[in-house]
């Protein structure tokens, strides 16, 4: 049943993109459904038991057998209802609240942000609670960024702090789980290491973060109303009912074995009554109804928090009640809030005051929701306020404490029927500013009109939630089972709870009698109360203790990247190589002896290799031009292709030489949108000759000494002497690649498309260089693309379809003999090179291959053939098979991937960087030779343009 | 000890080459470099035995070890796809290096549309064109 319950929220979760496509604003009035059945389904789980519902569905089972573990108790009940029931009905008020914009953004995360938050109250498993905790901070951060740019700093913010406790949270999982060795929370709930002080201590705190930042208590409170920017559907169902409850359900949790504490105590009940205080005292300066709520929010999850502290079953028996009673009224309100400003257009005070404000059915909702908010009969606020101040009175504590607390939760009760009378005069438009004051809008050319009612479906579900205040404070035993069974889980024993209205004549009663009588006289006070209050703002601002820590955060990042960026490859390259000194010297010191290097490593031959290479690359350094310097470069590489042949692998010969001869293809392509030559002349720059022979030197040094002094190791020795008989291919290069570490060629082929795609994204994002034209003389056959290809064009007549076929065996016969993947797709793309070079226009080139789709299903391949591979163990297990008398290997099919992808960045290296043909000018004489690049003429570009089309 | 020599060629040439202003010249380093270091991966399985690594032809214990003959295999394609990626860095955005300051002065071609991709043209042509 609790899966079932999981289950219709994701199905809400999935729709909710789709039917925010087709319904727009009104997918909330089918997307409630959903919640709502999870909300029965939740129910019938419960009824159905002796208290207590437990499920197991296997999910990391070889790590502490983490798993969704489920546990449905009377607290996780009341958590979850309220989580489900206030979702269905946000939702489908949401319908009317919307506008046009950015609904499926809204419908998706607040679905997905319901699912998070039942997965979270029903979580008996660490992992999965801590999984759930973050993924309902990120719902926030996305519900409260999606309000547009003004709401990216505010969103951040909240995230900082959110993201913090999580950490907490996460260093609390990670050490219960440490130490107990499961991640069950029941399990942990009966371990001993509730008995170790240190343990408890740490435990104490860390969880004290996470739950203080969620719930938004001193001294983390600022982000909420910090918040408020979000839209009021999602203030009402995160900022006031579901998500800072997560922080209370969290401290509820662990209240069993944490109660009685005197750290938990002392942290829990200080914070908590400093933020009920500090949030009253708030709300009484807002002018916004929104924010106004938002401190009052925050005050009340300031006395839950108390309450848990305090620890006795009577206390949290009234947290529980508490938890209910706020979550209907000020969910209610802030629907309130949402349909006068929807209506209205405005949410602040002074603005509404000049307005008529015709809204019986919201307004009723303003009073009663404000009524239960202070504590007024016979509202459900006043039942759960008289069980707080009972709480408070009957807390054990020593000496006058127990008289201490109760007098700062009236003084905060005080406050909030002053700010809930506010509230009320502020939304019927009949707010009174201060005597004398001129700052209030009321003189400026406010909007005077009379707003009117808004559609009963708009109203209708804070309605409900009024009405519900109101009945269930009438007749409050309808809950006694619920916070009976919620406050059993909390307190750990039995509880049996007695709700009513009328508990006779007591001191709980008389301090609200105290309450309402003076709350009643400030609220008649109202303008003075303003006048004293206003110009007094805090000294701290938590706000600006976390901008300032985001923004120093920020800076410290910039001072960070400073000390990494810049232009000059010197910067970089300074670190890697004063490290590797360092590790030289440390070898040249700790290692006494090398052992003897082996015999034959050298061959005469090699002489003229290393000959070749010499030249090679002292003529890549001293070319002046580009096309010398890609010249030469390709001599470097065809002789370290040789190297390659000389110390007997084939394979990386054959590949080594497509790749040079590719990346000369492209090079030059690229070359006509460079200048010819490298600048001015530089001067060699002497630090740059040092730098080369200190690096020559230490490379000798290094491979001289370290390489050629073993013999072959373990792994090569297997595979050389077993390889074939285990994979039945004869090329064991190949086998490594396809079969042993398949995993690690797979990693490469993405890193290739990666290198595609971040190709084409260069290229989109920023315009290449422009291309630079050649002139021509006007007779010469050179001018027209057509004749100036003839040759090329022969050649790839003939050439082309033996290099596909060739790059065809090579890829098949790769088990056995020479070849695979990789060779085949750089013959195949060499093979494209030529079309696209004997092409007479760039549009020509027979080459237009979609090469994402390729690179994307080479590595897809790659990934499915690994997938197949399960089927007999484990991901990437090569399977034989047998078909039609063929021996069939799943590498063959790897191998296939390796060649799809290779083949498709060669393509996307030609598509995207091809240049356009028919473009070089033509001149009447021949060109100057000149060494710089030629300069074009710009008034005659057009003109000889003009001629070329002619001609 | 000659593929010591080798490496060390290459590399003291890879590292002359960073130290150039211009891209380009860059990316050659950074190609020789790649070569250097799979020799150096070479070298490590040894270059005494020098057999084709392929059964049943070649004796065990006389063939090259294929181990760092595979890893050298991927190593030079990723190598290529980098280069690739190094060499459109060189044409595109600005010419902070001062390798292409002179190209400004060139035609342009605007319409570029080889690829699907939108080849905006550089903002100081089209001044000139309006010009």
């Amino acid at each position: 049943m609790l899966l079932t319950a999981i289950l219709l929220t994701l199905i809400a979760a999935v729709l909710a993109a789709p039917l925010s496509h087709w319904l727009g604003k009104y997918a909330g009035w089918l997307l409630w459904i959903p919640l709502a059945g999870a909300a029965w389904a939740l129910i019938q789980a419960f009824a159905g038991s002796g208290g207590e519902v437990i499920e197991y569905y296997p999910w990391i089972p070889d790590f502490f057998n983490v798993g969704f573990h489920l546990r449905l108790n009377g607290l996780s009940l009341v958590f979850g209802l309220l989580v489900l029931v206030i979702g269905a009905g946000v939702l489908f008020y949401s319908a009317r609240y919307l506008d046009r914009t950015k609904i499926t953004s809204f419908y998706l995360s607040m679905s997905a942000f319901a699912l998070a938050m039942l997965v979270l109250v029903l979580a008996n498993d660490l992992m999965v609670l801590y999984v759930a905790w973050e993924a309902t901070t990120l719902a926030s951060f996305f519900l409260i960024a999606r309000s547009g740019s003004h709401a990216r700093k505010p969103a951040v913010r909240t995230l900082l702090v959110t993201v913090a406790g999580g950490l907490g949270l996460l260093a609390a999982v990670s050490v219960m789980i440490a130490s107990t060795g499961t991640t069950v929370i029941t399990e942990i709930l009966r371990s001993d290491i509730w008995d170790d002080s240190s343990t408890v201590t740490w435990l104490i705190l860390t969880l004290v973060l996470a739950a203080f930042t969620k719930s938004a208590q001193f001294p983390f409170q600022s982000w909420l109303p910090d918040s408020m920017v979000a839209i009021s559907p999602v203030s009402a169902y995160l900022h006031a009912a579901a998500m800072v409850k997560a922080g209370i359900y969290l401290l509820l949790l662990f209240s069993p074995v944490l109660a009685g504490n005197t750290l938990w105590l002392v942290l829990l009940v200080s914070s908590g009554l400093i933020t009920a205080l500090l949030g009253a005292v708030a709300a009484l300066r807002r002018y916004d109804l929104k924010e106004l709520l938002a401190y009052s929010t925050m005050s009340q999850l300031g006395y839950l928090v108390a309450l848990i502290g305090i620890g006795t079953p009577t206390a949290l028996t009234a947290a529980i009640l508490h938890t209910i009673a706020h979550a209907l009224f000020k969910s209610a309100l802030f629907l309130a809030v949402g349909v006068i400003d929807h209506e209205a257009g405005t949410r602040d005070m002074r603005m509404l005051t000049v307005r008529k404000m015709a809204m019986p059915a919201t307004l009723t909702i303003v009073i009663l929701g404000s009524a239960s908010m202070a504590g007024i009969p016979p509202l459900l606020g006043f039942v759960s306020k008289e069980h707080l101040f009972q709480a408070f009175l009957g807390a054990e504590l020593p000496g006058v404490l127990p008289w201490v607390l109760t007098g700062l939760a009236v003084l905060t009760a005080i406050g909030t029927f002053a700010y809930s009378g506010r509230f009320v005069l502020g939304a019927m438009g009949s707010y009174r500013s201060p005597r004398n004051w001129i700052n209030t809008p009321r003189g400026l050319a406010a909007n005077r009109q009379t707003v009117y009612e808004a559609a009963p479906s708009f109203w209708a579900y804070p309605a409900v939630n009024a009405s519900l205040s109101l009945i269930l404070g009438v007749f409050p035993f309808f809950l006694a089972d619920l916070v009976s069974d919620s406050a059993t889980a909390a307190v750990g024993a039995h509880q049996e709870v007695e709700l009513a209205l009328w508990h006779g004549i007591n001191p709980a009663f008389m301090l609200s009698l105290l309450v309402i009588v003076v709350g009643a006289i400030m609220v008649w006070q109202l303008p003075r109360l303003e006048a004293f209050l206003v110009p007094r703002p805090l000294v701290y601002s938590g706000l600006g203790a976390v901008e300032k820590l985001r923004q120093t955060t920020i800076e410290f990042g910039a001072v960070v990247s400073s000390w990494t960026s810049g232009l000059s490859p010197g910067r970089h390259l300074v670190w890697p190589a004063a490290l590797l000194a360092g590790l030289a010297l440390t070898g040249w010191f700790a290692i006494d002896e090398l052992p003897a290097q082996q015999e034959n490593l050298t061959r005469w031959t090699d002489w003229l290799l290393v000959a070749v290479v010499a030249v090679g690359v002292i003529a890549t350094i001293r070319a002046r031009t580009r096309v010398a310097a890609i010249v030469v470069l390709g001599t470097v590489g065809f002789s370290v292709t040789l190297w390659f042949f000389a110390l007997g692998s084939v394979d990386v010969a054959l590949t080594q030489l497509m790749v040079e001869i590719l990346t000369v293809v492209v090079m030059v392509l690229l070359l006509n949108r460079l200048p010819k030559t490298f600048g001015k002349k530089e001067k060699a720059s002497r630090s740059g000759i040092i730098a080369a022979v200190l690096a020559g030197i230490a490379a000798f040094a290094g491979t001289y000494a370290l390489t050629g002094r073993r013999d072959m190791s373990d792994p090569a020795q297997y595979l050389t002497e077993q390889g074939t008989e285990v994979t039945g291919g004869n090329n064991l290069v190949n086998v490594i690649l396809v079969e042993f570490r398949a995993l690690d060629t797979l990693g490469e082929l993405t890193v290739l498309g990666v290198a595609g795609v971040a190709v084409a994204a260069l290229l989109a994002s920023r315009a290449p260089n422009p291309v630079r034209k050649a002139k021509v003389l006007s007779t010469s056959p050179l001018t027209n693309p057509h004749h100036n290809s003839v040759y090329l064009r022969s050649l790839s007549k003939i050439a082309v379809p033996i290099l596909v076929v060739v790059s065809l065996i090579l890829l098949f016969r790769g088990h056995n003999e020479p070849g695979g993947g990789f060779v085949g797709a750089l013959v195949t793309g060499s093979a494209f090179a030529l079309l696209y070079l004997a092409a007479p226009a760039d549009e020509a080139a027979p080459i237009r291959l979609p090469y994402k789709g390729l690179i994307g299903t080479g590595v897809a391949l790659g990934s499915a053939v690994g997938v197949y591979g399960l089927v007999d163990g484990s991901y990437l297990t090569p399977i034989y098979m047998d078909i039609f008398g063929f021996e069939l290997n799943s590498s063959l099919l790897f191998d296939i991937g390796v060649y799809f992808a290779v083949l498709g960045l060669i393509l996307g290296a030609f598509n995207m960087l091809g240049t356009e043909r028919g473009l070089a000018e033509t001149v009447e004489t021949p060109p100057e030779p000149t060494t710089g690049p030629p300069g074009i003429r710009k008034k005659n570009s057009k003109h000889s343009r003009q001629r070329e089309v002619t001609s | 000890m000659t593929l010591s020599i080798t490496v060390a060629l290459l590399t003291a040439g890879a590292v002359y080459l960073f130290s150039k202003r211009e891209f380009l010249r860059v990316i050659l380093g950074f190609v020789l470099i790649g070569h250097a270091g799979n020799l150096i991966l070479f070298a490590a399985g040894g270059s005494d035995r020098r057999i084709e690594a392929f059964h049943p032809s070649a004796d065990p214990s006389a063939m090259a070890d294929p181990l760092p003959q595979a890893f050298i295999l991927t190593a030079i394609v990723i190598a290529f796809s980098i280069t690739v990626f190094m060499l459109v860095l060189a044409v595109t955005g600005d010419d902070t290096d001062g390798t292409a300051t002179k190209v400004e002065q060139l035609d342009v071609s605007a319409e570029s549309e080889s690829d699907g991709v939108r080849h905006e043209p550089r903002r100081n042509t089209s001044r000139q064109e309006k010009a």
